[in-house]
């Protein structure tokens, strides 16, 4: 091979590889800048004010929506997930660290008005009890995400109360 | 000495072009090229495990956090019925019905995906806050000048883009978002 080819294929091969590498870190980089800016650190929830404009946390926020978070680590064992059902579109979403939304329920999906959920890692072998309902997550690190829509700005001090009652830590904080 | 110049001047450029050819790649994906429906555009993979890596990468970068098409539909709109791109210095007419829909609603959002800043904090309208006519139509202003009605601030400069939230879509809407009737938007004035 001469050589200039030789240089021109490396100089191709490597950049393919970047390409990959930039377009699947993408995804991943951003979970984890989000992680970052929400403080507080993991298997907590953190309650979103209001979204305004200087609301920079997640790109394309919607001012319809009161937001909770909670970015997790499934290292440790499983992360027990609870939250009151307002008289609105409410939902618990969960993303796998590569932003893949694996799991969603909202208000019409629940029987009466607590959502109690247990949010456990592909393999981990949990065994739950009868009651409780098992969310898998497909990687042990991801994000749960809280969503509450204020259908008109007058409910918005009640609407808060009841996103302030939701939760989400180890579930053997709760056991004990 | 030159093997090694040689060698840097490969990783220099294969890192420019891997890390351009990605960002050119992400940005042609964008948000909603899979399917168009006039002004609008949507994934439907956005926040499934069927999106590939290049939708992924763009829903991360401009709509993070994106649930699934039964839960929401997304459409945006970076460019009028004309197909041209909507401009901070034009004002647009976004018209339209009602959305068979648990719940829809409009938001603007600026060249950097983020809210436009407005005095009277005022980003979106959805199906109760809109101000209809007698049959339940309606009219939004997107202009960075003040208008009477329904007016959504498009910011003073630079590109804009409107997202359509449908919360819970009607199945019909969730299974053909390519010819589902979504608001027109037409551009009125430039500056």
């Amino acid at each position: 091979m001469k050589g200039w080819i030789k240089w021109v294929t490396a100089t191709l091969a490597l950049s393919a590889v970047t390409h990959l590498g930039v377009v699947v870190a993408i995804p991943r980089v951003l979970m984890l800048v989000v992680k970052h800016k929400a403080g507080g650190g993991l298997n907590r929830i953190h309650h979103g004010e209001p979204v305004t404009a200087a609301s920079r946390e997640v790109v394309r926020p919607s001012p319809d929506l009161l937001y909770s978070l909670c970015p997790y680590d499934l290292s440790r064992g499983p992360l027990r997930i609870t939250a009151s059902v307002p008289d609105t579109y409410f939902s618990i979403s969960a993303f796998a660290a590569n932003t893949d939304n694996f799991f969603v329920v909202n208000d019409t999906q629940v029987k009466g008005k607590k959502i109690d959920l247990v949010l456990v890692a592909r393999g981990s072998g949990y065994k739950p009890t009868a009651a409780e309902r098992v969310v898998t997550s497909p990687t042990k690190a991801g994000l749960v995400l809280f969503r509450t829509l204020i259908r008109d700005g007058r409910q918005l001090a009640g609407l808060r109360q009841i996103q302030r009652r939701a939760d989400c830590r180890p579930l053997g904080e709760h056991r004990r | 000495m030159k093997l090694l110049l040689k060698t840097l001047a490969v990783l220099v450029i294969a890192l420019a072009l891997g890390v351009g050819s990605a960002y050119l790649g992400i940005r042609w994906v964008g948000l909603g090229a899979a399917v168009r429906n006039g002004a609008w555009g949507t994934s439907l993979a956005t926040g499934s495990s069927e999106a590939g890596i290049y939708t992924r990468a763009a829903v991360a970068v401009g709509g993070l956090f994106a649930l699934s098409k039964k839960e929401t539909l997304y459409y945006t709109a970076f460019v009028d019925d004309r197909g041209e791109k909507l401009s901070a210095s034009c004002d647009y007419v976004l018209e339209g019905r009602e959305i068979d829909a648990r719940w829809w609603s409009f938001t603007v959002y600026g060249e950097d995906h983020f809210l436009v800043p407005n005095r009277e904090q005022r980003y979106s309208y959805n199906m109760l806050s809109l101000q209809r006519r007698p049959d339940r139509s309606y009219q939004v202003h997107l202009s960075s000048r003040q208008h009477t009605g329904n007016w959504l601030p498009t910011g003073t400069s630079g590109e804009f883009s409107v997202t359509l939230r449908l919360y819970n879509p009607a199945r019909s809407v969730h299974e053909h978002p390519d010819t589902v009737a979504l608001p027109s938007i037409t551009k009125v004035a430039c500056r």
